[in-house]
């Protein structure tokens, strides 16, 4: 489960477009240390193992998206 | 995508793209991704996969009830379309849709699995109305089709058994052109026999689509049942030959009849344009990069498929050449 920082982060970020067009800019290698500084930015403590773990946990929901 | 269903304010979609309908939970629900650039890819399925290979997409994308729908088509109409593309599969649709993925500010939508989700509610919630069916699909061709970067014109590539829903998709879309494309019968039939598509599979078609027995349609030999199922398409794109906005698109007039069908979409494309479809036609349509390498014509038919072509498909294929030399 996403820790509270990063549930409210996900809020954030659905809720600004603006915002998520430029996390979704990031290049994928440097996604993780960016995104955890634009949290800090906010406030928030997103630990590198929340998104690591979340990232994990989408790619694995996309995998098994025919049988959900 | 793990994070719970948003309360949605659909101004918040801006920018988003529905990439996957999921049917099997307690109700249907929409994944949404950012998707960067356009959807070159032969098949949405595949741009679809290029987004959700981004952190952003994995840990951001969204998942909404299909109500997210409406309320963005609301606040955010998406392009109108300006032709349909339907197929027996098989048979150059993937090269027509990449032809027409040249023109200038143009979408393709190609196969979109969100749209094969929607058309397959009528089959997987049969309470269902069909106002509702119709509604939906205006929603979600409405969201699919906004435009990223400045586009102004969509096409709709639909699955081969799509055809079957023609009277649906063209009661949310009424006055849309579209075109049917098909091809010799016995090409066909051997390229689902070496690599069958799911609309071939028993099961994944309503058998009553087909006029046969749910028990039957399991027992069918695989030939058989392909052939089966490739008339039922023919005949649905048959039953409409008379409509204004129909035209009929023989695999052996490609890449010249994807042309002709641009101006049938009501476009002129320029030279530009024209030299640029003509580049894509010497590629394999469904592997960009690879040269296109046609099977030889004369090549001989198995027993078997000698014999389906004839039962079921030689009639009809005589009947849909009538109906693209009508027009």
């Amino acid at each position: 489960m996403a820790s509270e920082a990063l549930a409210e982060l996900q809020r954030r970020v659905s809720g600004d477009p603006a915002f998520a067009q430029r996390l979704r800019a990031l290049e994928p290698e440097r996604f993780v240390a960016e995104v955890m500084r634009e949290s800090a930015r906010l406030g928030l403590d997103v630990s590198e193992d929340d998104l690591r773990g979340s990232i994990a946990r989408g790619r694995h929901a996309w995998v098994m998206r025919w049988i959900r | 995508m793990g994070h719970a269903l948003d309360t949605l304010e659909a101004a918040t979609l801006a920018g988003w793209t529905p990439v996957h309908v999921r049917l099997g939970g307690a109700a249907p629900a929409v994944d949404w991704a950012l998707i960067e650039g356009p959807f070159s890819e032969p098949f949405f399925e595949q741009t679809a996969q290029r987004a959700m290979q981004h952190p952003f997409n994995q840990v951001f994308g969204r998942t909404t009830p299909l109500s997210a729908l409406e309320a963005l088509r609301r606040s955010a109409q998406g392009l109108a379309p300006a032709g349909f593309i339907f197929h027996m599969s098989r048979c150059g649709s993937t090269l027509i849709s990449q032809m027409l993925a040249q023109l200038p500010a143009t979408i393709v939508l190609s196969e979109a699995q969100p749209l094969d989700a929607l058309l397959s509610l009528r089959r997987r919630a049969p309470g269902l109305d069909e106002e509702t069916l119709v509604s939906l699909l205006r929603d979600m061709i409405s969201a699919l089709g906004r435009p990223r970067a400045g586009e102004e014109r969509l096409f709709v590539k639909f699955r081969a058994w799509h055809i079957l829903e023609l009277p649906l998709i063209l009661r949310a879309f009424p006055g849309v052109p579209w075109a049917f494309v098909f091809r010799e019968p016995r090409a066909v039939l051997r390229s689902q026999e070496s690599n069958p598509g799911t609309e071939v599979i028993a099961g994944t078609i309503d058998p009553a689509y087909l006029d046969l027995d749910a028990a039957l349609a399991y027992q069918l030999a695989p030939g058989v049942y392909s052939a089966r199922v490739i008339a039922a398409l023919c005949d649905a794109a048959l039953r409409a030959a008379a409509f204004p906005c129909a035209s009929f698109i023989d695999y052996d007039t490609l890449p010249e009849g994807a042309l002709a069908l641009a101006t049938f979409f009501g476009i002129r494309p320029a030279a530009g344009d024209v030299e640029r479809m003509r580049a894509v036609a010497r590629n394999d349509a469904k592997e960009p990069g690879r040269l296109y390498a046609a099977r030889a014509s004369g090549e001989q038919a198995s027993p078997q498929i000698e014999r389906c072509a004839a039962e079921w498909l030689d009639e009809r294929y005589a009947a849909l050449k009538r109906a693209a030399a009508a027009r």
